[in-house]
């Protein structure tokens, strides 16, 4: 290293490595889609006007699953409800917990949830 | 081969910020069983983790002489771990775990987790 100031040339000094990321953070997480339909289900579930999810593990019956497409997720649930019942608000309330719930498990954004109402029946809750 | 000690050091080190070498060094199979070994040790024994899966039809797997360790796939630039999770403890979280347990067995290597099946958390 010269200290020369008049000659116009500037010694650049070399640039350090970029810092790495601490270990929890190199490499991603993949959530398998039936992992996200388990846990729609569980908490469909909980929604006290929801008498039965559907998870429909034969093929020719209606059924429940997810999707995942890198941090979005889209699931289809079957359910059937306890008459009577608001079916529109039970729908909305239903849609807003499952979402919620799938968010803080798996950290993956419900872009889009189908409920399929296929039955009616029991008693009030 | 009945000692699982830490994999030979001669493949943890790997120039930072660089890609790996287009040749791909593979180190000599004994090192790459005892690794994949100590890793699916170290990954089964978090918090949250109820075990290894063998990932979509078995492809996470590593072939040992006369058997196959299933959930745990390692080479030079990357280590995939498949597993089976609990419920009781967000996923994220779980699989953050798993990518600290194992990061000095990883070295410099991306860590990825594969969460395929989840179980009641107890």
């Amino acid at each position: 290293m010269t200290t020369g100031t008049a000659t116009g040339t500037a010694a650049v000094p070399a640039q350090r490595p970029a810092p790495q990321p601490p270990p929890e953070l190199r490499g991603r997480t993949q959530v398998a889609g039936r992992v996200v339909s388990k846990i729609a289900c569980c908490a469909a579930a909980e929604v006290p006007e929801v008498r039965e999810v559907h998870l429909g593990n034969l093929p020719w019956t209606r059924s429940s699953s997810a999707e995942v497409r890198g941090d979005q997720a889209a699931v289809r649930l079957t359910v059937s409800l306890a008459y009577p019942s608001p079916l529109r608000a039970v729908a909305a309330r239903l849609r807003e917990h499952v979402i919620d719930r799938v968010a803080t498990q798996t950290g993956l954004n419900v872009t889009r949830l189908d409920v399929t109402v296929t039955d009616l029946g029991g008693e009030p809750p | 081969m009945t000692e699982t000690g830490p994999p030979p050091a001669a493949d943890v080190t790997m120039g930072a910020g660089t890609g790996p070498a287009g040749g791909g060094t593979a180190g000599d199979a004994a090192g790459d069983a005892d690794e994949a070994r100590a890793i699916a040790e170290r990954a089964r024994s978090c918090q949250g983790v109820a075990g290894l899966s063998g990932g979509p039809f078995g492809t996470v797997a590593t072939y040992l002489p006369g058997k196959r360790l299933m959930g745990v796939s390692v080479n030079d630039r990357a280590v995939e771990i498949a597993i089976v999770a609990t419920t009781d403890r967000p996923l994220p979280e779980t699989a953050d775990e798993v990518r600290r347990a194992v990061s000095e067995l990883a070295g410099d290597r991306r860590v990825n987790v594969r969460i395929d099946d989840v179980v009641e958390g107890s």
